[in-house]
């Protein structure tokens, strides 16, 4: 699945998230699977109900074991201290996975931060609780953090209370928790998607300036493919609960390869780049979690044949540090063979 | 532009602040512009720009604190709310939140009939067959007259929602933010349907949004926001070629471009600071504050718009100087 | 929850109706309450056919005597009988007439008028707003119990007057409940795209405001309804509810209280019905208060 010799930091297989729901059970998460190379930005691109979101919040044991259902074949990090297996709360717990070697950003600010709490002090419980500083010492790492995400004025600002920031400064101070314990990964989750334009590009600049810092790998998902080009190193392309197409980010934009990753490049509007009629998808996004045997994207392909609707594109590489799940070779115009 | 569908004068949105006493908040604060017949206006800008108040102060759903609205040749703001509420079917509009702006309990055939059933007195087999006609036109199947909103996807809603909006052959339509909500792959259908719905009723939009690269491809002209006024308005081509508002530029660099080629020669021009609270504004240019040019003049006087081109309004004393993108 | 593509034909009402009725008996809770509901109105609709006696009819020979489960007792009077020899069984089920007049008309009367008032209250504001929510306030702060009884002392037994005044007395929780819905959706998007239609003022309330209150207040309902069943229950405890003459379930615990110890079923027979009523009513109310909730409901995309 990988080229040979690079450093995998973070491994999945087979990731599958099932959600127990009075109208029967939806199947989110269909078999992902994942790695984050070190020193990588990775872009989960997908749209609704592709279940990028879920995958990440299940990959964090952040599911509810009453309501979601998750199996991995394998969850690996490779922390500080070794191997952790993510499938293990007791592993999650004891590493402090979520916090010390994961960083993760929440899509909405407003539902992450504790509005009653100033977010100086919100910061301070989190460097307090993972590396167990002493209130003085995390006091004055929450102000550190605070300038280090470009909050002017942070010590004043760390007396703030969230309703009292901008949008664009709550995920700032996001940023500065996630980052707060030095983490080797950062997951982010659509970070950007609430945001104005302007702040948007401040908030990928910040992330690239410390990606670059701090030696980051990040997990970025997002519907966006403006920041896909913007940050990513690798791209991989979800649809209805499982990856389509996994490639470097210029291969992505130069030569997609699956029908829907087309498709989308096509759907949107460039700057300058004027056309009459946007070309667009037919059909709908998928119903959410519905277990097809068959690809999900057939409805809606141009390329579509029987095959399509009956057997379930196998993930092959297809050389070039690429994968592919897909029955048709879209430069060949023809199916594939095998 | 003689015979405008919209006409626009020094339009004010001001709300009064929270507590008694407190200053207004001006949202919007002397706008003015034109749209002409078949003609779509896009209206730019970040959060607290006042765009999407301007789009409901200009249909009276906020009454204007100052200022005229022509919409052909009645102006608004001197009728009373009755006589408003009558001249609706001939402007109209489509919300950004496809999902809150239909009624839960409603189906969406009584969606779609109301402006029928509310403004006409046709008959309900007449009122039906509009219905049917109008679900057509969108792009829905007439099965789904009997269901509800929540049992319909984003994209199909909004089409609900322009079915609405077009019941009474308006001759302005206001869509605010129509398609932000969508999924990326869904926003291309419903853009779509909106440039060809124009073409076939000639139908004059004023669109209010802030992902540029839509506004680009749908508007004709395009007027940018910032802090209640417009601070720069043109042609498409001339406002996306050589934009001369320093905001203008900085919101343009801002746009992530979907390619990763020349990514790191990409210059982005960066904006200090803080939006400024529309209820204290800054003396002078309300851009003043984070303009990365500003000079002495600008923090104390009022830029007024004007034209530096043919159809090309910007309100910066710079203006010439800034050399364009 | 997903929408159904367009493309798949299926041509009728989603199963809005069914979804509910099927919902309804997979809560273990909202199927019993249900079934209260049913057996109660059941049982006041056709007391005449359901009791096996007259109720006022008395027997002296069969006075006091046990249920059937106890010596002595027989499946002819199968919850005994009281000192007067009348069978405790049909007293109850011509008591569940009393129980639920007073609830079903009672907040009827609330209902419509806290409908009303706070309709006015919310959508208009203002001065209106004002006068309704003092007005409102000003009866809120009496001690209901009290205030229920002073009243009912002054007028007389009766079974209107009761209704009349756990009626008018519960106004304000209706009213309280309404404009506070009525205060949240009169911001929503759907009403402002309703004026932006042009729908007249009146229109907007009838056929836009008030189907969005069915939920909140059909809740609601259901508690005031085990509400006043209790509360009945102690005021006609009290003698101040109907008169003696008329079974109620409180006229009967009262009656069977000197003999608790030694005829304990007169009493606790038409207490339980008091507790199953009223438990019965707010199992429902809960079940419909979740089922309403859309968190509750379904898994979020």
């Amino acid at each position: 699945m990988s080229a040979a010799g690079t450093d995998r930091l973070l491994e999945v297989r087979d990731l599958r998230v099932r959600f127990r729901t009075t109208e029967g059970a939806v199947h989110a998460v269909q078999g992902v699977d994942l790695e984050l190379r070190r020193g990588e930005t990775l872009a989960l691109v997908g749209e609704s109900g592709s279940g990028k979101s879920v995958s990440m919040l299940a990959l964090l044991g952040l599911l509810p074991a009453k309501v979601a259902e998750v199996s991995m074949t394998t969850a690996a990090l490779h922390g500080r201290a070794g191997i952790i297996d993510l499938r293990d709360p007791r592993q999650l717990r004891i590493h402090h996975v979520r916090g010390r070697e994961i960083g993760y950003v929440a899509q909405d600010p407003s539902s992450s931060l504790n509005p009653t709490v100033t977010v100086g002090e919100q910061l301070a419980e989190t460097v307090r609780h993972h590396l167990g500083l002493s209130r003085r010492v995390a006091r004055s790492r929450a102000v550190e953090l605070l300038e280090r995400v470009g909050i002017a004025d942070p010590a004043a600002r760390a007396d703030n209370y969230p309703h009292e920031m901008s949008g664009g400064m709550r995920q700032r101070v996001m940023i500065a928790i996630a980052i707060s314990c030095t983490p080797s990964v950062l997951i982010a989750d659509e970070p950007t998607t609430a945001l104005d334009v302007t702040v948007q590009a401040q908030i990928v600049d910040l992330v690239r300036d410390l990606r670059d810092d701090l030696g980051l790998s990040v997990l970025w998902i997002t519907h966006d493919l403006g920041v896909v080009a913007d940050l990513a190193d690798r791209v991989a392309v979800m649809y209805g609960g499982r990856i389509v197409e996994t490639s470097p980010v210029f291969g992505a934009f130069d030569r997609p390869l699956h029908p829907y990753t087309i498709g989308l490049l096509e759907s949107i509007p460039r700057l300058g780049r004027r056309r009459e009629r946007l070309s667009s998808i037919a059909g709908l996004p998928p119903e959410l979690g519905a277990d097809l045997a068959s690809c999900a994207f057939a409805p809606r392909c141009g390329h579509a044949f029987e095959r399509c609707h009956a057997q379930l594109p196998a993930e092959v590489a297809t050389g070039e540090d690429r994968t592919l799940a897909c029955w048709f070779d879209v430069e060949a115009g023809a199916p594939r063979h095998g | 532009m003689d015979d405008p569908v919209l006409r626009v004068d020094g339009l004010r949105m001001w709300f009064p602040g929270r507590r008694r006493g407190s200053p207004p908040v001006r949202a919007v604060d002397g706008v003015s512009f034109e749209i002409g017949r078949g003609e779509t206006l896009g209206l730019v800008g970040e959060s607290g720009c006042g765009k999407s108040t301007t789009g409901r102060a200009v249909l009276q759903l906020h009454r204007p604190t100052e200022g005229q609205v022509w919409l052909g040749g009645t102006e608004l703001t001197s009728l009373d709310d009755e006589q408003v509420r009558r001249l609706r079917p001939r402007m109209q509009m489509v919300f950004q939140d496809s999902y809150a702006s239909l009624n839960p309990r409603h189906s969406v055939a009584r969606i779609i009939a109301e402006p029928l059933l509310v403004h006409t007195d046709l008959p309900r087999s007449a009122v039906d067959s509009r219905v049917l006609e109008l679900l057509d036109l969108v792009g829905l199947r007439s099965s789904v007259v009997s269901r509800f909103a929540h049992e319909f996807s984003g994209g199909q809603r909004q089409r609900i929602n322009i079915a609405r909006a077009l019941a009474l052959q308006p001759e302005l339509v206001v869509c605010d933010e129509p398609i932000s909500a969508l999924d990326v792959s869904i926003q291309a259908q419903v853009i779509n349907l909106l440039a060809d719905l124009q073409h076939e009723f000639g139908l004059s939009y004023l669109f209010i949004a802030h992902d540029l690269s839509m506004v680009e491809h749908i508007s004709d002209r395009v007027a940018v926001m910032y802090l209640g006024h417009v601070v720069e308005s043109a042609d498409r081509a001339d406002i996306f070629a050589s934009p001369r508002h320093p905001y203008t530029q900085a919101l343009l660099s801002a746009v992530p471009v979907p390619d990763p080629h020349g990514r790191d020669q990409r210059r982005r021009i960066p904006l200090s600071g803080e939006l400024p609270s529309p209820q204290s504004p800054p003396p002078g240019c309300v851009f003043s504050t984070r303009c990365p040019v500003a000079v002495e003049r600008c923090r104390s006087e009022m830029p007024v718009e004007r034209e530096i081109a043919p159809g090309h309004r910007v309100a910066c004393h710079l203006a010439e100087s800034t050399p364009g993108r | 929850m997903s929408a159904p593509a367009i493309d798949a034909d299926r041509g009728e009402v989603s199963g809005r109706v069914s979804r509910g009725w099927r919902a309804l008996l997979r809560s273990p809770g909202g199927a019993a309450g249900a079934l209260v509901f049913v057996a109660l109105t059941s049982m006041a609709v056709l007391a005449p056919l359901v009791a096996p006696h007259d109720p006022l009819q008395q027997n002296l020979r069969a006075a006091n005597s046990p249920p059937f489960w106890s010596d002595g007792g027989s499946w002819t009077y199968a919850l005994g009988t009281d000192s007067l020899g009348r069978d405790v069984l049909s007293r109850i089920i011509y008591g569940a007439r009393v129980s639920l007049a007073v609830a079903i008309g009672g907040v009827a009367i609330a209902l419509t008028l806290g409908l009303v008032f706070g309709l006015i209250a919310g959508y208009f504001g203002g001065r209106f707003d004002r006068f309704i929510v003092s007005a409102n306030d000003l009866v809120l702060s009496v001690p209901y119990t009290l205030l229920v009884i002073v009243i009912a002392a002054v007028v007389g037994n009766s079974l209107f007057n009761v209704i009349l005044i756990f009626g008018i007395t519960d106004v304000p929780v209706f009213l309280r409940v309404t404009r506070g819905e009525v205060l949240k959706l009169r911001d929503s998007t759907f009403i402002e795209a309703a004026r932006a239609v042009g729908v007249p003022r009146r229109r907007i309330l009838w056929a836009h405001l008030v189907p969005n209150l069915v939920g909140p207040l059909g809740t609601l309902a259901t508690f005031e309804m085990s509400s006043m069943i209790l509360y009945e229950a102690g005021l006609s405890f009290l003698g101040l509810s109907v008169p003696p003459s008329t079974p109620s379930w409180g006229n009967m615990i009262s009656a069977g209280r000197d003999s608790l110890e030694v005829y304990p079923w007169i009493s606790i027979a038409p207490g339980v019905a008091i507790i199953v009523a009223g438990l019965g009513l707010n199992l429902l109310g809960d079940w419909f208060r979740d089922a309403l909730d859309p968190r509750t409901r379904r898994v979020p995309r």
